[in-house]
């Protein structure tokens, strides 16, 4: 540690304070040399924690006025110093991401600390800003019919905490002390976790110590439970626009289910007016396994969900899409073949030409 | 004090080769769990006639489709990539695994795979309805219409008017002979470059480039283009709304006023009002924009080939009934960089470059296409700091050098679809590239 | 028109100084008085001059009550105006009820505005 000499220099009560119980960890240079970036992750905080869609609106609330620094100002002294920001929400966390010039690296530690202890969630900033931005996410997210499927497939797997909508859609109504209330619950040192890529780290652990980011409160995080999960489920939603039809279940052993997937990759191709998708969802304390064709033609969809149906019921020589399967999710091993008997079933769009779930 | 430190740490540089026999070798490592070789031609749509349009993409589609399903197992993804100045097929796999991607690499672009490919009518067939079909799909998006218009309609009667994935009409028709003449002229030596990004080591690639046996020969000569200030619209009033580009002659690729053109196009940038920010955006256009929700988006680009280029910028507008106000104000701020643009903008403007030069993180398979690129188009890849240097030393009389020769009062290219009653004719428009008083 | 932040800033200076006070606040009362918005069944923040950005800005920000509740008040004056009337002591605006409901959103609109018009113009300084 001491060996690193930083080139800046630093008050040594600084680095003695760095002893902040937040998770920092540095991932490898993903651009350029001159660009660093940070990632704060708050997890715990995303939309499967607390009452569905606040999580998304909590996050859309990221980087407006604090009470140190008004939104117009972070955002055209960023402008100036060249930094871009934004926030978004997964199941498992809210992410504030800002990506700016290596040496603007204290005013953006300043802004992330900023964001999560002093934000002033004003009432007119939900309806001016908030609101029609996360429409815009939630309409342009729901026109994809795969999302859709995905969405319920999510929902008929875990119903509840990772089966809450991903986005707030408007089916209740929150107000700013609701959100702030959240983040205040949400924004506590031992969920939040910083990654840094192209950061010299000595640097970034005296910044975070003399930011906001030292006064977040450290607060007992309920280490989550494994959730309940359901298979065998199946629901239709008649929609117009393309047509999408997903199986999936929650899984365990990942390494067999990227085989699978490789394997499906293989076995139903992606044409022109057909997408497939098929991969392993991977959250904090759980796993779903899914494959999703969208197609405008509700035939193609039916042939394609009834081969992938058949393969999951009995998919033999999986051993062979080792090397696919590495290429796809990173992983290794994993057993040869696969039977599954129950899983969920959703399909979107055009129901009447998509079989039910016990027609496939 | 801080930009020196760039210098000393730019490790992701680009090391291009080239062979005795004329083939360019280029890699470049990219932090991922993934890497990608290719093969690229610096012949892309541009190197096509009205008569065989489309057959780069479809040599492409052809090739990658010969080996795909069988190199899947593998784990070597095999996909084609096209614009209009390359044509490539790549080659992407998990890192370590270079040399099964190499050996699918010799299964699919061997002198006899190539031959056994392109004798194969009925695979070339079913591949030309596929990339007759994506053509027609590309013509649905407006955003992309309108652009691939504009290029056609600004560069018309040269081959960069040639839409980059062919024109549905004749690549449906396309025969095995067509494809055999364009990889005999366009796939030589002298003409070819192979890539290796992510986790690719350039000696081994060195290597594997000298046995290959590819034809050679002198790089086939592009003709230049000419560009033409004109218009196209193709009125859609089944569309939500209005979708407009204009742009004027840009830089090419070697150009000085490269990186000029580029922090022109900054100033006012990009403005989409799905951002939550997009209120609080800096720059005088997005500010009238957002306050009379003239537009829903618009973005300004400099767009370079290797001889010319395109400076403008591309819009959608729900607000059909005030377009003319939209496309009034943006010329008009154009012609404030040529008169009194001032030095914070230009500064604004240089920061957001470089984040978005330098920031933007790319997969393999996509640095791969621009390394491509870079190597074939203009012989190198500018490293991260010389990029930086490069755009520092772009001062604000720079920018309005460049914009009193290149905009002010200059010709335009205008290309329109959707509901674009309210777009004025060509003159009126032309007309706000200059100003009555300064 | 001198801003509201303006007035806020003034005000605060006399209610700090228990000698301006003594001056300033019987004189407030009195001009109040005879001003005769309340008589009209209006409070103060309904009568400052509302076509301005900055204040239609702040009406757009009340609560829904709020604006209800001025948009009331505002419709008896004009009704009050119309018939030649001034309402009754027992039914006019009290002074206690003649709350500053309106000026915290004025402050915070203009606050914005003057923020935005410097940063608008910020001027580069090579470091």
């Amino acid at each position: 540690m001491l060996s690193k000499v930083s080139s800046r220099s630093f008050s040594s009560s600084a680095l003695a304070r760095a002893s902040a119980p937040i998770k920092i960890t540095s991932a490898p240079l993903a651009v350029s040399p001159a660009v660093s970036s940070l990632k704060v992750i708050v997890n715990g905080a995303g939309s499967k924690s607390g009452p569905a869609g606040l999580a998304h609106l909590t996050s859309t609330f990221s980087f407006l006025d604090t009470q140190s620094k008004s939104a117009l100002r972070l955002k055209r002294e960023s402008e100036f110093l060249g930094g871009a920001y934004k926030s978004y929400v997964t199941r498992d966390a809210i992410v504030l991401d800002a990506t700016f010039l290596k040496e603007d690296l204290p005013y953006f530690v300043t802004a992330l600390g900023s964001v999560l202890t002093e934000s002033t969630y004003k009432p007119h900033e939900l309806s001016e800003i908030v609101l029609p931005a996360v429409k815009a996410t939630y309409n342009a997210a729901v026109s994809s019919a795969s999302f859709i499927a995905l969405e319920e497939l999510h929902a008929l797997s875990f119903r509840k905490g990772l089966g809450s909508p991903l986005y707030f859609d408007g089916t209740k109504s929150y107000s700013v002390e609701d959100i702030s209330a959240f983040a205040k619950s949400a924004f506590t040192a031992d969920a939040v976790e910083i990654v840094s890529s192209n950061v010299t780290e000595s640097d970034l652990q005296s910044f975070i110590a003399d930011s906001a980011f030292s006064s977040l409160p450290a607060s007992g995080l309920a280490s989550s439970a494994k959730p309940a999960t359901f298979v065998g489920a199946e629901s239709r939603i008649r929609s117009a626009g393309p047509t999408a039809a997903a199986i999936g279940l929650p899984i365990e052993d990942a390494s067999t289910y990227a085989l699978l997937s490789a394997y499906l990759t293989s076995e139903i191709e992606s044409t022109l007016s057909t997408q497939i998708s098929t991969s392993i969802k991977t959250y904090k304390d759980a796993s779903l396994f899914y494959f999703v064709a969208e197609s405008s033609s509700s035939a193609e969809v039916a042939a394609a969900i009834k081969k992938a149906a058949a393969a999951l019921k009995s998919a033999k020589g999986l051993a062979k899409f080792a090397k696919l399967a590495q290429f796809q999710t990173g992983l290794t091993g994993g057993k040869d073949t696969v039977s599954v008997s129950k899983f969920n079933y959703v399909a979107v769009g055009d129901i009447d030409a998509l079989p039910f779930a016990d027609e496939l | 004090m801080f930009s020196k430190r760039f210098l000393s740490t730019s490790v992701a540089k680009a090391k291009i080769t080239q062979l005795a026999n004329g083939l360019t070798v280029a890699t470049k490592s990219v932090p991922s769990s993934t890497s990608t070789i290719g093969l690229y031609s610096a012949a892309g749509s541009r190197a096509e006639n009205p008569y065989n349009s489309g057959v780069s993409t479809l040599l492409g589609s052809v090739l990658a489709k010969s080996a795909y399903s069988s190199s899947l197992a593998s784990g070597v993804i095999v996909s084609s990539s096209n614009s209009k100045e390359t044509t490539g097929v790549t080659f992407s796999f998990a890192n370590g695994a270079l040399s099964d991607a190499l050996s699918v690499f010799e299964k699919t672009l061997s002198t006899k795979a190539v031959e056994s490919t392109f004798s194969d009518a009925e695979l070339i067939k079913s591949e030309a309805e596929k990339a007759a079909s994506f053509s027609e799909s590309l013509e649905e998006k407006p955003i992309e219409r309108v652009l691939e218009h504009l290029t056609s309609t600004a560069f018309q009667s040269t081959s960069l008017a040639l839409p980059t994935y062919g024109k549905a009409e004749t690549v449906g028709t396309l025969e095995p002979m067509d494809l055999t003449s364009f990889f005999g002229k366009y796939f030589i030596n002298s003409n070819l470059a192979l890539v290796g990004t992510g986790d690719v080591d350039h000696e081994k690639l060195i290597e594997f480039a000298s046995k290959l046996t590819f034809a050679s020969g002198v790089k086939p000569v592009t003709k230049p283009a000419k560009f033409l200030g004109s218009e196209v619209r193709l009125r859609d009033d089944t569309l939500p709304s209005a979708y407009v580009a204009i742009a004027a002659k840009g830089e090419s690729v070697l150009s000085p006023n490269y990186y000029v053109a580029k922090v022109a196009a900054k100033v006012n940038g990009s403005y989409s009002t799905a951002s939550p920010f997009y209120k609080l955006q800096g720059g005088k256009l997005a500010d009238l924009v957002s306050e009379y929700h003239l537009a829903d988006t618009f973005s300004h680009f400099s767009t370079s080939y290797s001889d010319t280029g395109l400076w403008g910028f591309v819009t959608k507008s729900s607000n059909i009934d005030n377009l003319d106000d939209l496309i009034h104000f943006t010329l008009k701020d154009w012609g404030r960089l040529s008169t009194s643009i001032s030095e914070a903008e230009i500064e604004r403007a240089k920061s957001a470059l470089k984040v978005e030069l330098l920031g933007t993180e790319v997969t393999p398979l996509e640095a791969s296409d621009k390394l491509a690129s870079d190597a074939l188009v203009s012989g190198f890849e500018a490293s991260a700091a010389e990029i930086v240097s490069r755009i520092d030393k772009v001062t604000t009389s720079d920018v309005t050098k460049w914009a009193q020769a290149t905009l002010y009062d200059q010709d335009i290219a205008v290309s329109g679809t959707g509901q674009i009653e309210a777009l004025f004719d060509y003159n009126r428009i032309r007309n706000d590239m200059s100003m009555m008083r300064w | 028109m001198a801003s509201l932040t303006s007035v806020a800033k003034a005000a605060a200076t006399i209610t700090k100084n228990p000698f301006l006070i003594k001056i300033f606040s019987p004189a407030a009362k009195i001009f109040t008085s005879y001003s005769g918005y309340r008589q009209m069944g209006l409070k103060l923040d309904d009568i400052l001059i509302e076509e301005t950005p900055v204040m239609q800005k702040a009406i757009s920000r009340l609560p829904a009550s709020e604006s209800y509740a001025r948009n009331y008040r505002i419709l008896t004056a004009h009704q009050l105006s119309l018939s030649h009337h001034v309402l009754s002591a027992a039914k006019s605006v009290k002074p206690e009820e003649d709350d500053a409901y309106l000026t915290p959103y004025i402050l915070q609109a203009e606050f914005e505005a003057q923020e935005k018009e410097e940063l608008d113009n910020a001027v580069f300084q090579k470091a």
